[in-house]
């Protein structure tokens, strides 16, 4: 297993093999999530810090779950300012937390590197949970076993990601991902919110919709990241819905058996409309529930457990 | 006396081979050393540098800095007034001269062109020019109110002083690394280019308007590059300098978001860190500096993003150079850009060796090595990207005002 004991600061520190290890493993554990006693003894006598240094309650609960159906122990450290501001260093916080003996951290922090700099004082294994605006694999990989789940592979699957690049890590790790799994990726959104030289991922680049999203197999919307733009980006929600929002209306062009997706929480009404947000075309909460059996599958993968959902 | 023997003596433009160096001693004894191969510089001229002194000591102060500085073979430095209090007063100015004569370097002194270096009144450039500053900046930030800024040039231009511009847009302004797909790629918040450019193209029109002396701190980009090429062959009086780390970094080294490479203006894309190259070949650029910017261990041990900009140079400017120089710049132009490009630029003495004994020189072993560390390190802080790395190229000795105000071992005998 060349997972175990990996740090995964983002998706490219796993190969095609992992991803589809993962993939396969996660299958297993979503039927346990089926299961009247979901729950296997796999981490039993492991003990997972989530560290959240950013607001966050779907992914933090996401991983709490994931990693209690696995028998773990979970401690939860969350503090909503920076380190700086509390006045104790994360420097400091990660040695006082680290000396109660902690197997792998959960890291979601404002700040891009921060899982790198939180390794620097831990032996334990480290997994992103989105560190600033640079990536969030574990998001990537959530959406990716989505996609793989209806589709089957992902090889030249043809996925547009629509809204503000320019803030998502989401989008980052997702190019990087569906890239390595060998899709074709559009990234659409008006130039000011799509990253400067972005076409270096391999990925499309568009500013309109319409065109992106042509025999589109995916469509994944993206929040707008109001409180991390700094003003300027976009002239109102309104014209930006007219323009960029999503509706079914719109989606009459994809092919016929696509599928609508999103990190969510949902800006109703700015980036997506409810009649597509709620039709069956839609992924949104299939990906919560695959979110925590792809990340039983990661815990479990890195922390090298032996026993697996049969046990 | 004291004979050095075999060295090559670098003038402040060319070497000269296999010469015996002689050297006039306190004491009357006779003495020679056989230094085969090595390097006699002048002492070198670091024309913009942080001492943190007067209020910021934990960081560095006036005497270690100038350690630091003797340690890198350097014997004069320019102190940024981007101290606490600011160094905008005759008074301010008298005070770190006077502390500063116990040091172990020249220190020319930069005085604020506002109060404060808060961009709203003009400091008294004429009182602080009495007492012997060599130039006015409000380094760290730029002047954004056009109209006060060339009231400043007026006044420097009576003065006969340089204005020393730390060029960037205020709203283009407010990233941590220069934008590019590296920005896109580590995630971290960028600025672009253009943010600098804007400013010196401010910069160049108000020279021309003023007749100012505008000297351009610290240039990290092509469009720089290319505008101030373009208003030198104008005819207009605008000078530049390059940080010698951003010859040797570019954005793509922030991959491990090592804070000891977070500085302001941030490393250059590989294009842009081509144009300074090209700069410096051209003569466009005229002169190198370290931008010494000492932080201390807890203040650079943070999150990227919110780390403070700055990088130690002292100790390893001749590292460095000797690392440009393996790029394709000949030695000799690169130590001329410390030594008597700047003086000349400034009008200062110093730079060349033009007869025996000279008061300032530096002796430089170029096949030594040593590590910069803790433990060997004169300067406070260590907030270099060069900490624990072997380094070729090792200064031996430095004299200035004709003492010795740094030497290894081997000049325990002086």
């Amino acid at each position: 297993m060349s997972i175990a004991g990996k740090d995964v600061f983002d998706v490219d520190v796993l190969s095609k093999e992992d991803v589809l290890q993962i993939f396969q493993t996660a299958k297993e554990f979503k039927e346990v999530l089926q299961r009247p006693i979901k729950k296997v003894p796999a981490l039993r006598g492991k003990t997972v810090c989530t560290l959240f240094f950013e607001p966050s309650t779907r992914t933090r609960m996401s991983f709490e779950i994931a990693a209690k159906r696995l028998n773990a122990d979970v401690v939860n450290f969350s503090s909503s300012t920076s380190s700086l501001k509390k006045g104790e260093s994360f420097k400091d916080t990660v040695k006082t937390l680290d000396a109660m003996g902690i197997d792998l951290y959960v890291i979601r922090h404002r700040e891009p590197g921060s899982p790198m700099m939180l390794k620097k004082y831990t032996n334990a294994i480290v997994i992103n949970a989105g560190d600033g605006i640079r990536a969030h694999p574990t998001q990537a990989i959530l959406d990716g076993y989505t996609m793989w789940e209806k589709f089957g592979e992902l090889k030249d699957l043809k996925v547009v990601i629509v809204g503000d690049i320019l803030h998502s890590r989401v989008a980052r790790s997702n190019a990087k991902l569906l890239k390595k799994m060998g899709a074709d990726v559009t990234f659409c959104g008006p130039k000011s919110m799509i990253p400067m030289k972005a076409e270096e991922y391999g990925v499309r680049i568009s500013h309109s919709v319409k065109e992106a999203i042509k025999g589109a197999d995916v469509v994944m919307g993206l929040r707008m990241h109001l409180e991390r733009q700094t003003g300027g980006f976009f002239s109102s929600l309104d014209e930006y819905n007219e323009f960029y929002g999503l509706t079914p209306e719109v989606m009459k062009e994809t092919s016929k058996s696509s599928i609508f997706m999103h990190p969510g929480p949902m800006n109703r009404g700015v980036e997506v409309v409810t009649e597509l947000a709620d039709s069956e075309n839609s992924k949104v909460e299939e990906q919560v529930t695959n979110g925590v059996a792809t990340r039983m599958a990661l815990l479990y993968l890195t922390l090298g457990g032996d026993n697996g959902a049969n046990s | 006396m004291l004979t050095l023997k075999g060295v090559k003596v670098f003038n402040g433009e060319e070497f000269i081979e296999n010469k015996d160096f002689h050297i006039e001693l306190s004491s009357q004894e006779e003495k020679e050393l056989n230094l085969d191969g090595m390097w006699i510089l002048p002492g070198l001229i670091d024309t913009h540098t942080h001492l943190r002194d007067p209020g910021q000591l934990w960081r560095e102060d006036v005497y270690s800095g100038t350690k630091a500085a003797a340690h890198g073979g350097i014997t004069t430095v320019f102190a940024m007034p981007n101290t606490t209090p600011t160094i905008d007063t005759e008074q301010a100015v008298i005070y770190l001269k006077e502390r500063a004569k116990e040091a172990s370097a020249d220190v020319k002194i930069v005085g604020a062109i506002t109060k404060g270096r808060q961009g709203k009144e003009l400091s008294e450039m004429g009182r602080m020019a009495r007492a012997g500053v060599v130039g006015f900046s409000d380094d760290g930030a730029f002047l954004n109110d056009s109209a006060l800024a060339r009231h400043a040039m007026e006044y420097a231009y009576e003065l006969g002083l340089p204005i020393i511009s730390h060029c960037e847009e205020q709203y283009l302004k407010g990233g941590h690394m220069r934008e590019g797909w590296y920005s896109t790629l580590y995630g971290v918040y960028p600025t672009p280019f253009a943010a600098e450019s804007i400013a010196i193209a401010r910069e160049i029109e108000l020279s021309y308007l003023t007749k100012a002396h505008v000297h351009i701190a610290h240039i990290s980009t092509k469009r720089s590059v290319e505008l101030i090429r373009h208003a030198k062959a104008d005819g207009i009086n605008v000078t530049c300098d390059v940080c010698v780390h951003h010859l040797l970094f570019t954005d793509k080294d922030i991959e491990d978001y090592d804070t000891s490479k977070k500085i302001n203006p941030p490393f250059p894309t590989e294009e842009d860190q081509k144009a300074l190259y090209e700069g410096l070949e051209d003569g466009t650029i005229d002169a190198i500096i370290t931008d010494h910017a000492p932080y201390a261990v807890h203040e650079k041990e943070v999150e990227f993003q919110a780390a403070p900009f700055g990088i130690i140079g002292f100790e390893t400017l001749l590292n460095e150079l000797f690392m440009v120089s393996k790029r394709g710049i000949k030695i000799e132009k690169l130590l001329s850009l410390v030594t008597s490009k700047p003086a000349k630029l400034y009008g200062m003495d110093g730079g060349t060796i033009e007869s025996e004994n000279p008061a300032d020189f530096t002796v430089f072993d170029p096949n030594d090595e040593w590590i910069p560390s803790p433990q060997t390190l004169f300067s406070k802080s260590r907030n270099t990207p060069f900490l624990n790395k072997n380094l070729k190229g090792r200064v031996l000795a430095t004299f200035h005002d004709g003492k010795k105000v740094y030497g290894d071992t081997k000049w325990k005998l002086m």
